[in-house]
């Protein structure tokens, strides 16, 4: 053993550094491949021309059933990204019931979701892309903040 | 002064670790009756059996209840409940998220769900969470 330290230092950093399984899903969401939060853009990978930021993404504030979420569509209105809330603060439960209520919302109408896509990165689900059987943006317009 | 400053800033670096986060949210016209069937769908990726914790928490506060997988789903099940947790690995293993959503079996419509989410300091056991998580939406 050339030098204890290093070994010592190893083996602190393995059993302090965090390692985490991934986030909680959707039941929709389970065994689909997600896309990163931090690498995807306005217009990629959904073509997001409606109320997007190349900053912070989705931009349109809603408010179902008293909970806020922000959105962004595409140009015919069929895919629908919503991101749950602030990063410190429970970002991946916010998500989750937003797609919850959104997809109670969709229901109701008889609008189906063909698709879904969880955008995830270090454990965090930010967000979700549903892509719907007919054009759905439009609706969330009704429930702006 | 300085000391008592650095004193300040260590305290609150300390504490701002113990964090729980829990919340539990009902759909407005919504409720969750005990006479009412539930069934706890196992999920796919729990290998502690919270399912089973659940059904022990629901069954003491007197609800009709069992647990299993999807596709044994009982025909006569009122609600569904389907659950989530996430763990992390800090020189132990601890429940980091926790969360149930309850949806109605006949036509799949989410109703309710409630959530825990700790800090590394804060550990607390999952019986503990799952406890704390089911009291945020059902009553005794």
């Amino acid at each position: 053993m050339k030098n204890p330290l290093i070994y010592i230092t190893v083996v602190l950093a393995a059993l302090t550094g965090c390692v985490s399984s991934p986030a909680i899903r959707v039941a929709d969401a389970e065994g689909v491949e997600s896309v990163s939060g931090l690498s995807m853009g306005c217009n990629s990978p959904f073509e997001l021309t409606r109320d997007c930021s190349g900053f912070s993404g989705p931009t349109k504030d809603i408010s179902i059933e008293g909970h806020n979420v922000k959105v962004a569509g595409n140009d015919d209105q069929t895919v629908t990204v919503i991101f749950g809330g602030k990063v410190m603060s429970g970002v991946t439960q916010a998500t989750n019931l937003g797609y919850e209520l959104m997809k109670r919302e969709l229901v109701k109408r008889n609008i189906k979701i063909v698709k879904i896509t969880p955008i995830e990165s270090s454990g965090l689900m930010f967000g979700y892309a549903l892509k719907t059987d007919v054009p759905s943006y439009q609706i969330w317009d009704e429930f702006k903040n | 002064m300085n000391y008592l400053k650095v004193v300040l800033i260590l305290v609150t670096t300390y504490l701002s670790g113990c964090v729980s986060n829990q919340s539990g949210f009902v759909v407005p016209g919504e409720s969750l009756v005990p006479s009412a069937r539930y069934y706890v769908v196992k999920a796919r990726d729990d290998e502690r059996s919270l399912n089973e914790v659940i059904v022990r928490n629901l069954l003491a506060k007197g609800y009709s209840v069992s647990t299993g997988l999807r596709e044994e789903t009982p025909k006569a099940a009122d609600y569904l409940i389907n659950y989530g947790s996430q763990w992390q690995w800090d020189i132990t293993w601890y429940l980091l998220d926790f969360d149930i959503r309850i949806y109605t079996h006949a036509n799949n419509l989410f109703v309710a769900s409630a959530h825990s989410e700790q800090t590394s300091l804060l550990r607390k056991p999952q019986d503990e969470i799952v406890a704390s998580v089911i009291n945020r939406i059902f009553v005794d």
